[in-house]
C-alpha cells in the first residue's frame, strides 16, 4: 500500500487538485456557473434514441463489467439521463449487468428516470437483467441479446476490456448507433473502431454535467480544468529542467549525489 | 519491512468454533438490522446517514494515505484495521449477490412459465444453473463420492468430482475460450471498417497502422534488411520507425487520455466523498 511518506510530491499534487475542484464546486453552488464545449457523442443521444424509437426498437445500456466503482456508477449517471430521454419517447430499455451489486442501482436509475419522464407504466425489472459475472459469458450473453432484440441505439459505458470488441462488433452488425466511453485506454481503439461516436478520456466524467447542466457538476469539470493547467506547467517545468540538465550532461534519471539547492526543486517536477 | 499486525477486536476474526458462527450470525442479524433501520427512518435522516457513512468511509483511507509511515515500516497506526474495513465492504457486497440470483431466475422462470419468445434458451439457463450449482456443492463437500462405479465402457469410476470438472472445464472454459476467439474475427471486420481510406486522417491512420504492423512481424525487418543498423538511413527501417511511432506518438497520446481520466475519477470520488454528487440515484439539486 502506497503511502504519501513515500512520495511527498504526489501527495501535495493530489492535495492541491482536490482542493482546486473542491472551491470550484462550491463556487458553482453559489452562483459562478461556467459554460463548457459541445461534446458530438452526447448530442447524438437523441438522435439514436429517437431513431430507436422510429424503427419500433429498444435502446441498450451496458454499465461494463466492474461491479460499484467510480466508472460504474458514472456510467448509471449518464444512462439515467439517457433514459429519461427513452422514456420520453415511449420506448423500451434493456440494461444487462455483469454483477449483482448493479442490479439494484440500474434498477432504481430506470425507475428514477421513468417516473421523472412521466411514464413510470414503461419499467419493467426485467429490463436489468443480471446475465453473468464471467467475462465471456456475460459478453456471449449481451451479444445474444443483440442478436435477438436488435436494439438501434446501443450505449456501451463503463469499464470494458476484452470484450469491448465483441459487443461493439455484434451491436455494429445489427445496425445499432453506438455510443461509447471508457476509462480504459486500452479498449478505446476498439470502441473508436466499431462504434460512431466515441467520448475520450475525462469526456467520460464530463458527461453527466454536460446533460444535466447541474451546477456542482460543471464547477467540478472546471476545477479538473484548472489541475490540468498546474499539471501542464508542471509538465513544462519538468521538460525545461531535463532539457537544460541535459544539455550540461546531468541524467536527471541518475543525479547520484548531486547537491544543489535546486535538488528538490528538480525532484518535485522532473521525478 | 512490514509491521506485524496486532490482534485485536477489529483485526483478529475467529476461524473455526462457536465463536466463528457467532460473528457469522452476528454480522448478517446486523446487517439485516442496518438494512431494517435505513428503510424506517425518514427519508431526510437517511441520506444524512448514508452521507455520513460515505464520509467516513472514505476519510479511513485518505486519512492512512496521508498519515506519515512508522520509519523503517510501510504502515502507520491506521494500516492495521485495512482488513476490518476491507471485510465490511465485502459484507456489503455480499448482500447484493441474492439479488442478482433473484433477478437472473426471477427473469428467466417468468420467461419459461409464460413461454415468451424463445422461452427455451431460457430453460436452457435454469437447468445449467441447477446442475453447476447442485455438482459445485457435491464437488465440495463429497467430491470422491462415486457416482458411476468402473466397468464396462467405462476405465474408471466417475466421481462428483469428475462431473463438476466435465461441466467446469469442459463446458464453462471452452464457451468462454471460444468466445475469446471471436476477438480476432472482429478485430479483422473492425480494422477492416478503421483502415478504409476515406478522409486524411484516415490516411494517416492507415499509414502509420501499416508502418508500425510491419515493424512488429518479420517481413518488415526482411522488406528494410537492406539499410544500415546504424546512421541516418536506419531511420527508415521499419523497426525504428515503428518503434517510434509507438514511443513517440501513440505513448504521449494514450498518457495525455489517462491524465483525464485520472482526474476526472479523482474528481467523481470527491464528489462522491463530500456527497457533493448531483443526478440519478443521488440528491436533485433545487
Amino acid at each position: 500500500m502506497q503511502h504519501a511518506s513515500d512520495n511527498w510530491a504526489t501527495a501535495i499534487f493530489v492535495a492541491i487538485v482536490s482542493l482546486i475542484i473542491v472551491l470550484k464546486v462550491v463556487m458553482a453552488q453559489r452562483g459562478i456557473v461556467p459554460t463548457i464545449r459541445r461534446i458530438a457523442g452526447l448530442n447524438a443521444i437523441d438522435e439514436a434514441v429517437g431513431r430507436a424509437t422510429e424503427m419500433g426498437r429498444p435502446v441498450l445500456m451496458v454499465p461494463g463489467i466492474w461491479p460499484i466503482s467510480i466508472p460504474t456508477l458514472q456510467a448509471m449517471n449518464i444512462f439515467g439521463h439517457i433514459a429519461k430521454s427513452v422514456a420520453t419517447y415511449g420506448n423500451h430499455t434493456i440494461m444487462p449487468v455483469c454483477d449483482a451489486s448493479v442490479v439494484g442501482i440500474g434498477e432504481e436509475v430506470l425507475r428514477d428516470a421513468y417516473t421523472s419522464a412521466g411514464r413510470p407504466e414503461l419499467f419493467s425489472s426485467d429490463d436489468v437483467r443480471f446475465l453473468s459475472d464471467q467475462q465471456f459469458a456475460f459478453a456471449s450473453g449481451v451479444a445474444g441479446i443483440i442478436e435477438r432484440e436488435k436494439p438501434a441505439a446501443s450505449f456501451l459505458m463503463g469499464a470494458f476490456f476484452a470484450e469491448s470488441l465483441i459487443l461493439a462488433e455484434t451491436g455494429q452488425r445489427a445496425g445499432a448507433i453506438q455510443v461509447a466511453a471508457t476509462p480504459q485506454t486500452t479498449q478505446l481503439p476498439f470502441f473508436i473502431a466499431a462504434c460512431d461516436y466515441v467520448l475520450l478520456g475525462d469526456e467520460f466524467y464530463a458527461a453527466s454535467a454536460y446533460l444535466s447542466r447541474n451546477p456542482t457538476l460543471l464547477g467540478s469539470i472546471v476545477g479538473q480544468d484548472y489541475a490540468k493547467v498546474v499539471f501542464i506547467i508542471a509538465i513544462v517545468i519538468g521538460t525545461v529542467c531535463a532539457t537544460v540538465l541535459g544539455a550540461q550532461g546531468i541524467d536527471v534519471k541518475h543525479m547520484g549525489d548531486l547537491h544543489s539547492p535546486w535538488r528538490t526543486f528538480i525532484d518535485f517536477f522532473v521525478k | 519491512m512490514q509491521h506485524p499486525i496486532n490482534h485485536n477486536f477489529f483485526t483478529a476474526i475467529p476461524q473455526h468454533g462457536a465463536v466463528y458462527w457467532l460473528y457469522v450470525f452476528a454480522t448478517v442479524a446486523a446487517g439485516i438490522g442496518v438494512l431494517a433501520l435505513l428503510q424506517i427512518i425518514p427519508t431526510r435522516y437517511r441520506k444524512a446517514t448514508i452521507a455520513l457513512f460515505t464520509f467516513l468511509g472514505g476519510l479511513y483511507y485518505v486519512a492512512e494515505f496521508f498519515l506519515p509511515t512508522e520509519k523503517g515500516t510501510s504502515v502507520n497506526a491506521l494500516t492495521e484495521y485495512q482488513p476490518f474495513v476491507g471485510t465490511l465492504s465485502q459484507v456489503i457486497g455480499a448482500f447484493t449477490v441474492g439479488l442478482g440470483v433473484i433477478s437472473l431466475v426471477g427473469m428467466h422462470t417468468r420467461s419459461v412459465v409464460r413461454q415468451r419468445a424463445q422461452w427455451g434458451y431460457s430453460a436452457c439457463l435454469i437447468v445449467a444453473f441447477l446442475v453447476m450449482t447442485v455438482f459445485h456443492l457435491l464437488d465440495s463437500y463429497y467430491g470422491d463420492h462415486v457416482i458411476i462405479g468402473q466397468g464396462g465402457i467405462l476405465r474408471a469410476a466417475i466421481t462428483n468430482h469428475d462431473v463438476y470438472n466435465f461441466l467446469f472445464k469442459g463446458g464453462l472454459n471452452s464457451l468462454e475460450s471460444a468466445m475469446f476467439a471471436l476477438i480476432g474475427f472482429f478485430i479483422i471486420s473492425a480494422s477492416y471498417r478503421a483502415f478504409r481510406i476515406r478522409s486524411f486522417e484516415a490516411s494517416l491512420l492507415m499509414i502509420s497502422a501499416l508502418v508500425v504492423m510491419l515493424g512488429q512481424v518479420t517481413l518488415g525487418t526482411w522488406l528494410t534488411g537492406g539499410l544500415p543498423t546504424d546512421g541516418p538511413y536506419a531511420n527508415f527501417r521499419f523497426e525504428n520507425m515503428a518503434q517510434y511511432i509507438l514511443l513517440n506518438i501513440n505513448t504521449p497520446a494514450q498518457r495525455a487520455v489517462a491524465f483525464g481520466i485520472a482526474l476526472g475519477t479523482l474528481a467523481t470520488s470527491l464528489r462522491l466523498w463530500l456527497s457533493l454528487e448531483r443526478g440519478f440515484y443521488f440528491d436533485q439539486e433545487s
